[in-house]
């Protein structure tokens, strides 16, 4: 992998997009147990429906775990300053989930130069289900 | 419902050893197919000591050893009508395997919106490893419906 | 004559067949459409050409038993035009097979597809479709709303069709219990039952030719053979199968003023072959 470098990035610049496979139950089968987050709302049909849910839905964590991969497959993860989201929608079996990040500033503090990114990820319509930030160390 | 006065409890401390086999399993998970957080010899060549923690699973040893309906109990909130509402990391320095992470975790705040139809608990855990350094902070909200 | 001007008409499936022709002659009549289809590139189409014909239309691509369609379908047609008054639920596909074959894959595909993606449209567009009544009666204004679901003349028993004849007899069900849950809100809930329309899912195979379509990543066999097609055509009191264009108008004269009074019931569309 070629460095990002601080001086080459502009304000404005997209970083490469994620784009992952649409949800499964696999999906999040695979997720509850490898991130130890077992709520049945999210691997339990039956349960789902008795939270009148019509269908279980996405860890919010899955697609924030999608975030920090769209900014690990762009830079080395020790550059991450800090991450930070709101989850805005639910990501529901079958989305496909897409991460697009902006660079919107370009700044120095604590002896290093860093950017903020506006951070986001969508399914394959366009709604938003997680809206952040990260703050980015680059050399 | 949760009240105002729940704001600076501490909700107890958690130890936890970074596995190997757990931060395989979770890049699996979760796509990620970089060796740098499977295959120790890439991470030893990338700068780590040994596989580095993926930025949000930090959140995921924190919950360990917590009993998540027991915490919603605190606040008064049922697992069923909850919703996770926002999430923050602060990164100080990497966490690897073999690292013994402590989360310290209090209620850092208490809200609610629409008329209290949305009642938010927002917690603080702090990070540190083995070696009493700062890792990282970690905040999360979850929203009660 | 410009019977539905400014009505906001939502009609799934309405990329090809039937619901593209119900699409049109809506527009044609001034409704402003939300085309659906699984695919985008004929829903987008079906868009243009209503809007090549001085019409209104947007697309609203997927399939309807997505989980989140119901909302999202519900919300293209209020972002885009604000209020909904027509609501065609049309789409559909069958994939047959005796019930000893039968698969629960097979059997919850066309249920999902026939009965629980109405169902939830339905529900989804209630709160929208109450608060508008509750508007038009606070001002002394009565406004009739329409729903069709299209059912078939399988909901009467077709062999190889457990699973669509249930479909279709359980949307007759929902048909007549809407007609008296919203008969306060001024919505005219009816079903149209279709005989024999000539569609890509009916169309005539040469010999021991096959014809698939592609349904979400399943390719399902389609297609009548030429022989039972021409003995189907000999029990038509009308001689020949129905065209899509003559399906879509049996679904549409319900949408129209004329058809006010008229709700709960269905329709059978079969050139006098088939009755419910």
């Amino acid at each position: 992998m070629t460095q990002v470098q601080y001086s080459s990035v502009n304000v404005g610049d997209e970083i490469p997009l994620l784009k992952e496979k649409p949800v499964s139950r696999f999906t999040l089968t695979l997720y509850a147990g490898a991130s130890g987050d077992h709520n049945p709302i999210h691997i339990d049909l039956d349960f789902a429906r008795k939270a009148r849910m019509p269908d279980v839905f996405a860890h919010g964590m899955l697609s924030a775990a999608y975030l920090g991969r769209l900014l690990t497959n762009w830079v080395p993860q020790r550059q991450i300053r800090n991450f930070s989201m709101r989850f805005t929608g639910i990501t529901q079996l079958g989305n496909v989930p897409t991460c697009t990040g902006k660079i919107v500033e370009k700044f120095e503090a604590d002896g290093e130069k860093r950017v903020r990114l506006q951070i986001r990820c969508s399914n394959q319509y366009g709604e938003e289900k997680l809206a952040g930030e990260a703050i980015v160390a680059l050399p | 419902m949760p009240d105002r006065s729940l704001i600076g409890r501490s909700l107890g401390e958690t130890t936890v050893e970074v596995e190997k086999g757990r931060l395989r399993f979770f890049a699996k998970a979760i796509g990620e197919t970089d060796p740098v957080y499977t295959d120790e010899a890439a991470a030893k060549a990338a700068g780590y000591k040994s596989l580095p923690v993926p930025p949000t699973f930090l959140m995921c040893l924190g919950g360990e050893g917590r009993d998540l309906e027991e915490q919603l109990k605190i606040y008064g909130f049922e697992v069923a009508r909850i919703l996770h509402a926002e999430q923050a990391f602060d990164y100080h320095k990497p966490a690897v395997a073999g690292d013994v992470l402590t989360f310290s975790t209090s209620v850092a705040d208490v809200y609610e919106k629409k008329g209290g139809a949305l009642q938010f608990v927002v917690t603080q855990t702090r990070v540190t490893n083995q070696d009493g350094e700062h890792i990282a902070d970690v905040r999360s909200a979850v929203v009660q419906r | 004559m410009r019977k539905l001007e400014g009505k906001v008409a939502l009609v799934t499936g309405s990329g090809r067949g039937i619901g593209r022709s119900v699409a049109h002659q809506l527009a044609a009549y001034g409704a402003k459409v939300v085309v659906n289809d699984l695919d985008a590139a004929p829903a987008d189409e079906v868009v243009r050409e209503i809007r090549a014909q001085g019409g209104e239309a947007v697309a609203c691509v997927g399939s309807v038993t997505a989980v989140d369609f119901a909302d999202r379908f519900v919300r293209t047609a209020i972002e885009n035009y604000g209020a909904i008054d027509i609501i065609i639920n049309n789409a559909g596909y069958t994939w047959d097979n005796v019930i000893q074959k039968m698969s629960d894959e097979q059997w919850y595909a066309i249920i999902d597809c026939h009965l629980t993606a109405p169902f939830r449209i339905l529900r989804a567009a209630q709160p929208i479709i109450s608060a508008q009544a509750k508007k038009e009666a606070s001002e002394g204004r009565e406004v009739f709303r329409k729903v069709v679901n299209i059912s078939s003349v399988a909901a009467g028993g077709n062999a190889g069709q457990t699973n669509y004849s249930s479909a279709k007899a359980g949307i007759i069900g929902m048909t007549k219990t809407l007609a008296r849950e919203w008969g306060r809100m001024k919505v005219n809930v009816n079903a149209v039952a279709f005989g024999h329309i000539e569609t890509r899912l009916t169309q005539a195979l040469a010999g021991g030719a096959s014809k698939t379509v592609n349904i979400e990543g399943r390719e399902i066999k389609v297609g009548i053979q030429q022989s039972m097609i021409d003995a189907a055509a000999s029990v038509i009191p009308l001689g020949r199968p129905g065209t899509p264009d003559e399906a879509a108008g049996s679904v549409v004269m319900l949408c129209l003023p004329e058809a006010n009074y008229v709700s709960g019931q269905t329709v059978v569309c079969g050139g006098g072959f088939g009755s419910l």
